[in-house]
């Protein structure tokens, strides 16, 4: 590989040497890049098998960072949403529990009405959204592998063979239009487009049960919002009524 | 018989306090259809209110038969009220989501009682609903909806029935029907009434009528 095809795939460096070492003893990361500096001639930046795992593990951590706080804004938003809705809920139908307890129902039984009201709305938002999160992972999954699988392939044309130490993305600009690696870029591309946030963040294990929730919430919210309107509709139909 | 003893009511403290019942003492007879007339804010709704153990924040004692209902908690109260009491209020309070026979049927299904077949066609035709049963309270006129809410105050074969201002929201002539009807109804069930009206006329029709003012009968 040239230097300058490596710097158009968005290489740093102009040339990459890999080197299997073997220590008879175990020594720190610093000691092995101490002593492949004493070895080279030339200064050059060294990258151990250490710091490729504490990259995967930053990256990772990363990753689920960015989870967590989208998930804890929209946790918060939902909270208060749903809080509002409940009040809202309960507001419109004063009238109607009141009218019960005044025929004989008990507030305990009130209570139990609404609780299980509310129990009903949120088994059929796990339901649903226990399965659209599923359905969800599954596709974005699948495309995760689609995705690498064309990496490894080109990876393997262009000789690499070990993509956990460097790879290269094809990237259709160093390529003519109409060419096979053009193709093959371009495919790459629109399938790494599909993706609407990083890729990464669909990949921690966490990612699964914070879709569940949200998923959860966002249909309670949905269901409770239908219901208010519903009863905000037939609330105005008495009130017609009356005048 | 209905016993009420020294029963006071005050919404408020101090200088804000309202006083809405004063030391009010009063029997209604088995039977005995009784008005309560006065003024808005008199305490009129306030006194029907708690002789139906809705309100229970008073002092004195409300007495039905021997059972003082002041004394119960809301789980014996509400039992007590299903059992032995029907309400009517000015805005019927049906519920808009249930047919018409739904909302009359309530009460048995609170209570977890069988229909009565025979004497819920007798009531519905009595009250001439009969052929609205299926209907939405949206799809009928207010005095069909009075009706309902009558017949749904009756359906638990109650001693004794609360109207709340019945014919406050109704034409005059729907406002008569009703009244013709819960006096048609005393005979057949012989329930005892209490009706809180502001209007003299539809209180000349009761046995009984009993003037509040301020808290106090005058």
């Amino acid at each position: 590989m040239t230097a300058e095809t490596a710097e158009n795939l968005g290489f740093y460096y102009p040339e990459y040497y890999t080197a299997m070492l073997k220590f008879n003893e175990k020594i720190s990361n610093r000691e092995i890049k101490e002593y492949v500096s004493s070895v080279l001639k030339t200064p050059m930046r060294i990258t151990t098998i250490y710091d490729l795992e504490r990259n995967a593990k930053i990256n990772t951590l990363s990753a689920n960072a960015n989870a967590v706080i989208l998930f804890i804004l929209l946790f918060i938003l939902c909270i208060i949403s749903i809080l509002n809705l409940m009040n809202m809920n309960v507001k419109n139908n004063t009238e109607k529990f009141m009218t019960l307890h005044s025929l004989g129902l008990s507030f305990s039984g009130i209570k139990k009405i609404f609780m299980t009201g509310m129990m009903i709305t949120a088994l059929i938002s796990v339901i649903i959204g226990t399965a659209l999160s599923f359905g969800g992972k599954y596709f974005l999954q699948t495309k995760y592998e689609q995705w690498y699988s064309i990496l490894a392939e080109y990876n393997e044309m262009q000789g690499i063979t070990d993509m956990s130490v460097s790879f290269v993305k094809p990237v259709m600009g160093i390529y003519e239009e109409g060419t096979a690696e053009y193709a093959f870029a371009e495919k790459f591309q629109q399938l790494e487009d599909t993706f609407f946030l990083a890729k990464e963040m669909w990949l921690p294990d966490i990612i699964l049960p914070l879709c569940i929730i949200s998923t959860v919430i966002l249909l309670s919210m949905l269901i409770c919002s239908l219901s208010a309107v519903k009863n905000i509709k037939s609330e105005r139909i008495i009130e017609d009524d009356k005048n | 018989m209905i016993r009420i003893e020294n029963l006071s009511k005050t919404y408020g403290t101090g200088d804000a306090a309202v006083h809405a019942l004063k030391d009010l003492s009063l029997e209604i007879k088995d039977g005995e259809m009784t008005a309560i007339i006065g003024t808005s804010g008199s305490g009129k709704s306030t006194l029907l209110h708690a002789l139906g153990g809705l309100d229970t924040e008073l002092s004195g004692k409300i007495f039905y038969d021997e059972t003082n209902i002041l004394e119960m908690n809301d789980t014996k109260l509400s039992e007590f009220r299903l059992k032995n009491i029907g309400f009517v209020f000015q805005f019927f309070n049906l519920i808009p989501e249930l047919t018409a026979k739904e909302n009359i049927l309530i009460p048995l299904m609170i209570g977890k009682i069988k229909t009565d077949e025979k004497y819920f066609s007798e009531l519905v035709n009595s009250l001439g609903i009969s052929e609205r049963l299926s209907h939405y309270p949206s799809q009928l006129s207010g005095g069909q909806q009075q009706r309902t809410a009558i017949a749904r105050a009756l359906i638990n074969k109650p001693k004794v029935i609360l109207c709340d201002e019945p014919t406050g929201n109704l034409d005059k002539k729907s406002g008569n029907e009703v009244m013709e009807l819960l006096k048609k109804l005393r005979l057949e069930y012989g329930q005892t009434i209490v009706i809180v009206t502001h209007d003299p006329e539809i209180a000349s029709s009761a046995d009984r009528i009993i003037h509040i003012e301020d808290g106090m009968i005058v």
